[in-house]
């Protein structure tokens, strides 16, 4: 009994996991399908955003026009003739490259004229424009190499996360960022130069960094728009990622020079007024969730040029199967652990620092550069973990009050056995022995013996009923599969003979039976049942219909290489019709059962009278058949 | 029936976990049996030591008894052991002390095939009636209880046997020569057939005579 006890613990560690399945499989589905989407925006957000601070970037400034500066000048849009001097100015202090993020498709005046001069003989200058429609179009005769777009991507929830690197605008020519201008001649002053990537064609390269493109799935993308070269933006962390130096300043000196010389300067407007806003909850700033344009420029240039120059990296995801497969390992780890057999306080907080853990995996990952699927992998293990633990418990206290029943039956009965019946025993022999012992004494005793033992077989057919591994017959016996298969056969044929209720095995004098050893390698539990109902079944037929059947003859064994079970008797039927009924019973499912075991089953007359019953299956299956 | 029994084994195993029953049987044995050596074992595990290093002609065995010492007694592993016992030594006799015939029953074809003597006892039955069964078992022959042959249950090599003896007259060679067997197997068949029609050895009366009524009065033979 101990074995099918691990068997039956077994079969629910598998079939056990099945509610837990389907739970990972939710989450999987909905992933696919976006749902979480805005949830793991939002964890990459806060993850980047709570990064340590990085030290303020030594290679891109930002030059600010900030409120204040626009009441003190008055005016505008900014006239031409300002933004010249304001060049002009900033160029002095030697700047690598200056790049201006503010549109001026259309003159500004006073001193329009000025401006586009300043454009043309200031050669370390790039200009923007918009590409996408509306598109915008930069200062008239700016070079193209000069000109730069500054669309932005935004996600879904109108945060800002992706930068794009080049794409092809409404006339099919292909362009280049804001962003990639700036960083090409920066990087050329480096010995760096544009190229494509080796890796991947179409991604961008300065040397031996490859901008690898953003994908429709990356991270927890789900069927984005990849149009165009894209990148994910690795703000730079802390309060200060840039110099920003005012209008003023700049007019007051209020700065050190070398904040501007050889660097990437930026000149944009931050006065809260013009709303060039955009948001991004990615940045640890005074505004939650918003950034400047020209701020957010900065950060799309300086991850370029620092993961080029300083090796800082960029973000990056794992591929679709490995993220999902973290997801599903995860699930898994939450079904195996809801099976742990611990007390429920330990359980919950283990649960509890396994899901904190998981978030310190996936932050800590995040500031080297990797994005894991955090939020649908804490789901997935969470509901399994939880939600399954009590339908576990439950079950698992269950089968213990089970195996408890069943270890007191087992106790109480051995110890009657070993005591009292025992000495009951004795009792008898001795009473039976002496000769001035009344009958009546001998018979009690007898009766005391037999009602003492039937207490026992009462409790051990209660407890077999609850065993899967066991066949049950009409009449309320229970017999064990887990024994030679003869023997379960002779079983079911001892107790199928005693059953009163068919007539027609009163006038049996003779029972030619063989049951012999039968090869049972590659048959299941299951098949088994199936076999003992197949003779079962065979039996009652005759018990039903083989009218004044005087022999019957039984063989259960191998015959070299099959096993035969074949049931003969030598009734009459009344008529002929009553011998049709008995060859049409119960045959679909000797049918279906001898296909399964790749062999045959026959029902066929015999002469005189008499039917054959028989089934014969080949002792090696073919291994295809044997799983079944 | 004689004090002293005209068979003599050289060794007995008896196994039983019950102190008191078992100094009960050797003593009763040990009268029966003055030559023999009587080893005696209390669980599953020193009985099939003992069975291994010994070789017995016979073992007289309880069913309820436990896998090893501390263990509860359990039918089960009697049966366990029984079984495992009888594939090992196919020649050993066996006396079965147990009137669960339930847990039996499982066993007939083993005990059919089982070449040698096998009986089943029951302890509350008198002592007398042991000593028969373990002289029957010495002499390789089976008793099953009457619970377990309510119905005629006969294999068609038994059939065999008896039609060559009885309707044709043959002698056991001869018999073995025509079945294609050994004399020994062809003896097997008769102590097996014997038990399923009740035919026991009895002061005066001929067995051979005894099983051909019998098999006559049953329809074996036409």
């Amino acid at each position: 009994m101990r074995t099918s006890f691990f068997r039956q613990r077994l079969m629910t560690g598998v079939w056990g996991m099945l509610p837990g399945l389907p739970i990972v499989g939710m989450v999987v589905a909905a992933r696919l399908l976006g749902f979480f989407q805005p949830f793991e925006w939002q964890a990459l957000d806060a993850g980047l955003r709570s990064r340590p601070a990085e030290p303020t970037d030594q290679h891109v400034t930002i030059v600010a026009i900030t409120e204040a500066d626009i009441q003190a000048i008055g005016d505008y849009p900014l006239p031409g003739e300002l933004l010249s001097e304001l060049l002009v100015e900033i160029n002095q202090y030697q700047p690598a490259v200056i790049g201006l993020d503010i549109l001026r498709d259309i003159p500004i005046e006073p001193g329009h004229d000025d401006f586009i001069q300043t454009i043309q003989t200031l050669d370390n200058l790039v200009v923007i424009n918009k590409i996408l429609p509306p598109s915008i179009p930069p200062p008239a005769d700016t070079p193209d190499s000069r000109v730069g777009f500054v669309d932005t991507l935004l996600d879904d929830d109108g945060f800002v996360r992706r930068s794009l690197l080049g794409a092809t605008d409404d006339q099919n020519n292909y362009r280049f960022s804001f962003t990639i201008r700036l960083a090409e001649q920066y990087l050329a002053q480096a010995g760096l130069i544009l190229e494509n990537g080796i890796r991947n064609p179409r991604a961008m390269r300065f040397g031996p960094i490859e901008l690898t493109p953003f994908q429709p799935n990356t991270g927890s993308y789900v069927r984005a728009d990849a149009g165009g070269e894209q990148i994910l933006i690795n703000f730079r962390s802390g309060p200060t990622p840039f110099d920003i130096i005012t209008y003023q300043d700049l007019q007051t000196a209020n700065f050190t020079p070398t904040q501007l010389q050889d660097r990437v300067v930026l000149v944009g407007v931050t006065a809260q007024s013009v709303k060039d806003i955009v948001n991004t909850a990615a940045v640890d700033g005074l505004n939650p969730g918003l950034v400047t344009g020209v701020e957010l420029q900065a950060h799309a240039i300086s991850q370029v040029i620092n993961a080029a120059l300083n090796n800082r990296t960029l973000l990056k995801s794992w591929p679709d199967w490995g993220e999902y497969g973290w997801i599903i390992a995860w699930g898994l780890l939450g079904i195996v652990l809801a099976r742990f057999r611990v007390k429920a306080i330990y359980y919950f907080a283990c649960i509890v620092v396994l899901v904190l853990g998981l978030i310190a995996i996936s932050y800590g990952l995040l500031s080297i550069g990797w994005w894991i699927p955090v939020i649908p992998t804490a789901v997935a293990f969470f509901l399994n973990g939880v939600a399954l633990y009590p339908s576990y418990r439950t079950q698992h206290e269950l089968r213990l009050r089970l195996e408890d029943r069943q270890q007191l039956i087992e106790r109480t009965f051995d110890q009657i056995h070993n005591g009292p019946l025992q000495k009951l025993a004795i009792l008898l022999s001795r009473v039976s022995e002496a000769p001035d012992s009344p009958d009546s004494l001998q018979q009690d005793l007898g009766a005391l013996n037999q009602e003492l033992r039937g207490i026992y077989e009462a409790m051990q057919q209660e407890f077999l009923v609850e065993d899967s591994c066991c066949l049950q017959l009409e009449g309320n016996r229970i017999i064990r599969l887990d024994q030679p298969l003869y023997e379960m056969l002779y079983e079911v044929y001892d107790h199928t003979l005693r059953r009163e209720e068919f007539p027609c095995f009163a006038t049996i004098k003779v029972h030619v039976r063989t049951f012999e050893h039968m090869a049972e390698k590659g048959l299941t539990a299951d098949r088994k049942r199936e076999i003992g109902r197949f003779l079962e079944e065979s039996l009652c037929n005759v018990g039903k219909y083989a009218k004044g059947c005087s022999r019957l003859v039984i063989t259960c064994r191998q015959e070299g290489a099959n096993n035969v079970i074949q049931v003969m008797d030598n009734g009459l039927g009344h008529n002929t019709q009553q011998n049709y009924r008995r060859i049409g019973r119960g045959t679909q499912q000797a049918q279906t059962l001898a296909s399964c075991l790749e062999g045959s089953f026959e029902r066929r007359r015999l002469e005189p009278h008499g039917v054959c019953s028989e089934l014969l299956w080949p002792v090696q299956r073919s291994k295809r058949k044997r799983l079944l | 029936m004689s004090t002293t029994s005209a068979l003599c084994p050289n060794l007995i195993v008896i196994v039983d976990d019950h102190e008191a029953v078992l100094a009960g049987t050797l003593s009763l044995l040990k009268t029966e049996y003055p030559k023999t050596t009587f080893l005696t074992a209390q669980d599953a595990q020193s009985a099939k030591e003992t069975i291994q290093n010994a070789q017995p002609e016979l073992t007289i065995m309880d069913l309820s008894i436990p896998d090893h010492a501390k263990a509860p007694a359990q039918t089960e592993v009697g049966i366990q052991l029984l079984r495992s016992l009888m594939t090992d030594y196919p020649q050993l006799n066996f006396v079965v002390q147990s009137a669960h015939v339930r847990s039996l029953v499982r066993l007939k074809p083993a005990i059919e095939m089982h070449q040698g003597g096998f009986t089943i006892s029951d302890k509350s039955a008198p002592m007398r009636e042991m000593l028969t069964k373990v002289d029957w078992a010495l002499q390789g022959l089976v008793y099953t209880p009457r619970e377990m042959r309510v119905k005629l249950e006969v294999k068609p090599e038994w059939l065999e046997v008896l039609r060559l003896a009885f309707q044709d007259g043959l002698q056991d060679k001869t018999i073995a020569e025509k079945m294609c067997i050994s004399e020994r197997t062809v003896r097997h068949y008769w102590t097996r057939v014997q038990d399923a029609l009740g035919v026991y050895p009895d002061e005066g009366k001929n067995m051979r005579i005894q099983t051909e009524i019998r098999a006559r009065q049953e329809g074996l033979l036409d």
